[in-house]
């Protein structure tokens, strides 16, 4: 297994550069000079190099290429302020609404998935998969927005948007957003599971346990959810690393000052470091998450093995 | 079976948990203060300091805390400035080219975090600190960005002192080394030299980048100043969270006023500010507080483009009923804003070809535009002056900004002529790809194929946009100015030859001698009778040539509740919020139940 991992993970590093160079000829190709960004309306060749020389951008794209790969980000342009500052400052803001809403949605889509893939052809069935796939027809601003109008502006339930640091001022703020992420990610989940648990109960080792009496709640919870935890598993890990970045929209739209706004507005002002940084970490993670699925395999399925 | 049992359960009470944390936290409703003026700030604070900042979300605040030698008079039309930190306006001699300014005295920095000066109080300005912050507005360490706006070309001296600040870093500058522009007479007088006369200089003097700072501060905090501002200005920043919200208490050291000296005795009812203590909250997105406006938890707001109809009857244009029950009041006032759509005068197509020009801008229907795009929030543009400047008259006529497809038709046979041709495609460049900026662009290239052009758009962010327009690769461009100061001369400088070279201000880089030889002559003259003829000559030139195609004038639509007082549309100016007051009772009075 350990020659798998090192193997997998020498794997990883050309993959990481080329995410970084593309990402660094995008920048250098597509997105036009920073200093120009910030210059404001009057602009002059002095004060422009000026403003270069202080967001590092005169250095030779090379140095700057290196420094990146090498974990020597230059500040944020828009804040002036390290980029481990700002992950530091705003991944736990992003974490505060990713980990309740993915744990609440994880396990509303397997519960939602055993339950109707157990009762197949039924009216309960039919009608929770039709609310499913409504949830997934929404499109997501949309729900986001109504869910601000009416549980925050109309009901007043929740704020309508906003941040506040302490752990109950956050959550008051953190509430309604958790809530609509859930409703909105829930659909596919539980369409996807119930399309996998659907697989494993016609399988014949279920058959078998049901032959020998097993009661059907302990075929279900032990025999089929046993089997289900693999594609859960690939599902779930690789969009942890996914968490700590945020959600773009639902930052942005209810004024979350996480990660996920940051890389939104990052984008918008072009932030360089900023947004070269969370690509970087970002994959980097990405990258550990896969390998790290991988090992799980082997834990969860003792047939697995890693060579 | 019984793991997978105590998952569930786990599950449950994580559940549960959440549950109960949410109702619990329902209760954690931030606390309100009566006293206190909440409102919406629209972006993130790169920076307070007044060297760095060049942004209108900083100015906004920076106009708060910080104070220069000149501001406006608070609710006077025509805009007229008032010595602030200077005793006096400046006296000019040598022909206009030198400015002596005398400094108010006995105003002292407030230090709210009593960690430059242990009392809290610092010393009181003297001719040092102006000095002082007029270099570091010209440090390149510092990237210069306001520079190029307020001082290059216009000291003497100081391309010297700017060359200087590149050859060491701020902790090594000789902050005392002489700039010839730069002159401290004593304690409480300056002295600016200027290579020619410059009347605008002291628009300059009233804008926030040239605000006093204190020196003991900047030594002080180092690279975190931009964080803790240590001014005179009528608030104190109290609390600054990143991204979420700027929290400004009353100095308890201001003077009371910003006219007077520091130990003038200003009665207590008639002290400044009125209101005690602000909070803005952050908001990038327009209806989360337009919403909170509503609701009555923000003060003041702006309309959102997609709550105009639920705010503005559209027959009347007058405010909704539901609104004026509320106590809502409209505030409309015509912003010094001209969006217009340029052509690039070293285009081969475009800027050799007047009929061209001026065909399109009477094919432009700009009645509908501002009807359709704008819920009618505009006027139709006659010249490049906006209304508010002396020289705008909505009387005067301009043929080329009379949408008249007869003539305009006409005007495209003489084109075609001079092209030698059917005109070919052409190609405008807009500052975003957002629906609205589609929608006008496809409106446009409809409006031209009525007289037989094909108008192509191409969609760039507005960092794109700023690069390919300062290095003249467009051929259109959709574009607006914002005037800085009162005085025609900032539109008029965008037509000026000697901007048009790339990265001038001159985008659409048209060149006109006889334009040139009339703004040469305005631009040393004081206000009075020979610049105004100077001015409505120079604005007739550009309507006839055509070097934008006028679009509108922006009209703002601002909105308060009645128990704010004191609100004055100014487009100029600073430390506004001061003169403001609020009903306590008749706010209470009017939220409750709601």
């Amino acid at each position: 297994m350990w020659a798998y991992i090192v193997r997998r993970l020498l794997l990883s590093i050309p993959i990481l550069i080329g995410i970084v160079i593309l990402t660094f000829l995008l920048f250098d190709v597509v997105a036009p000079d920073p200093a120009i960004v910030y210059a404001g309306k009057f602009k002059s060749v002095e004060q422009l190099q000026a403003i270069r020389h202080q967001l590092g951008t005169d250095v030779p794209k090379w140095r700057q290429f290196v420094n990146i790969l090498t974990f020597h980000f230059a500040p944020s342009f828009r804040y002036q302020e390290s980029v481990w500052s700002l992950l530091a400052r705003k991944a736990p803001i992003s974490l505060a609404i990713q980990i309740p809403a993915f744990f609440i949605e994880l396990g509303l889509q397997l519960v939602l998935a055993l339950f109707v893939a157990s009762r197949r052809g039924t009216i309960l069935d039919y009608g929770v998969t039709l609310i499913a796939v409504l949830g997934m027809s929404v499109p997501i601003i949309s729900l986001y927005l109504g869910a601000q109008w009416i549980f925050g502006g109309w009901l007043r339930w929740f704020p309508v948007a906003g941040w506040s640091p302490g752990f109950f001022y956050a959550l008051h703020f953190a509430a309604l957003p958790i809530i609509v992420s859930v409703i909105g990610g829930v659909g596919g989940g539980v369409r996807f599971y119930r399309t996998i648990v659907l697989e494993e109960i016609n399988a014949d080792y279920v058959r078998t346990a049901r032959a020998k009496g097993v009661p059907a709640r302990e075929v279900l919870f032990t025999h089929v959810f046993g089997n289900v935890l693999i594609p859960v598993l690939t599902n779930t890990i690789v969009v942890l690393p996914l968490l700590f970045t945020g959600s773009l929209v639902l930052e942005q739209l209810f004024q979350i000052p996480g990660f996920g706004a940051l890389l939104v507005e990052s984008i918008h002002a072009q932030d360089q470091p900023v947004v070269m940084f969370i690509v970087y970490i970002t994959s980097l993670i990405y990258l550990v998450m896969l390998i790290f699925t991988d090992i799980l395999y082997t834990l969860v399925d003792p047939r697995v093995t890693l060579k | 079976m019984r793991k997978t049992k105590w998952i569930f359960f786990f599950y449950l009470a994580v559940v549960g948990l959440f549950i109960v944390g949410v109702a619990f936290s329902l209760s954690f409703t931030p606390a309100r203060d009566p006293y206190t003026l909440y409102t919406e700030h629209p972006g993130t604070i790169r920076t307070l300091d007044p060297a760095e900042a060049a942004d209108q979300p900083a100015a906004l605040i920076l106009g708060e805390l910080y104070e220069c030698l000149y501001n406006y008079k608070y609710g006077v039309t025509p805009y007229e400035l008032f010595p602030e930190l200077a005793a006096d306006m400046p006296v000019y001699s040598d022909g206009g080219r030198v400015m002596t300014i005398r400094l108010r005295k006995g105003i002292r920095f407030y230090d709210p975090e009593h960690k430059v000066f242990p009392s809290g109080v610092g010393p009181a300005i003297t001719a040092k600190d102006v000095i002082y912050s007029f270099k570091r507005v010209c440090d390149a360490n510092l990237s210069g960005v306001n520079y190029s706006t307020v001082f290059e070309d216009r000291i003497v001296g100081i391309e010297d002192w700017w060359n200087y600040t590149k050859t060491l870093p701020d902790s090594k500058l000789d902050w005392d080394r002489p700039v010839k522009g730069f002159q401290i007479l004593d304690d409480h007088t300056i002295r600016l030299v200027m290579p020619q006369p410059n009347p605008q200089m002291i628009y300059n003097l009233a804008a926030s980048w040239t605000s006093i700072v204190s020196r003991d501060a900047v030594n002080y905090w180092k690279q975190d100043f931009r964080l803790h501002p240590v001014a005179t200005g009528a608030y104190y920043l109290k609390e600054n969270l990143p991204d979420q919200r700027i929290v400004m208490e009353a100095n308890p050291i201001y003077r009371g006023r910003p006219d007077v000296d520091g130990d003038a005795d200003v009665p207590e009812s008639q002290r400044l500010p009125h209101i005690k203590r602000m909070e803005y909250d952050y908001f990038t997105e327009t209806l989360p507080p337009w919403i909170l406006f509503t609701q009555g938890l923000f003060d003041a707001a702006v309309i959102p483009k997609e709550s105009f109809n639920e705010a503005i009857q559209l027959q009347s244009g007058q405010l909704s009923e539901d609104l004026v029950k509320k106590g809502v009041i409209l505030i409309k006032s015509p912003l010094p804003i001209t969006e217009y759509i340029g052509f690039n005068m070293q285009d081969p197509i475009l800027g050799k070809n007047l009929p061209l020009r001026q065909a399109m801008s009477m094919a432009f229907d700009r009645e509908s535009y501002i009807k359709n795009f704008w819920n009618g929030r505009g006027l139709p543009a006659i010249g490049p002056i906006p209304p508010g400047f002396p020289t705008y008259d909505p009387k005067q006529v301009n043929p080329y900004t009379q949408f008249n497809l007869v003539a305009a038709r006409e005007k495209m046979k003489q084109a075609e002529k001079i092209n030698g041709g059917p005109i070919p495609p052409l190609h405008i460049l807009m500052r975003d790809s957002d629906t609205l900026e589609r929608q006008v662009a496809e409106n446009l290239a409809l409006q031209m194929n009525q007289i037989g052009l094909n108008v192509q758009p191409e969609y760039r962010d507005f960092a794109r946009w700023n690069e390919m327009v300062d290095n003249r690769q467009t051929q259109l461009f959709d574009a607006g100015w914002v005037a800085d100061y009162p005085d025609e001369q900032d539109f008029f400088q965008l037509f000026y030859g000697k901007n048009a070279p790339a990265m001038g201000v001159n985008s659409a880089a048209y060149v006109n001698p006889a334009f040139d030889k009339l703004y040469d002559r305005a631009a040393v003259l004081q206000g009075g009778p020979q610049r105004r003829r100077l001015y409505l000559q120079m604005g007739k030139i550009v309507m006839n040539d055509c070097p934008w195609l006028l679009v509108f004038y922006p009209t703002s639509y601002a909105l308060h509740y009645d128990w704010l007082s004191g609100l004055r549309s100014m487009d100029y100016g600073y430390a506004l919020r001061q003169y403001l007051s609020l009903d306590v009772a008749l706010r209470r009075k009017r939220l409750e139940g709601r």
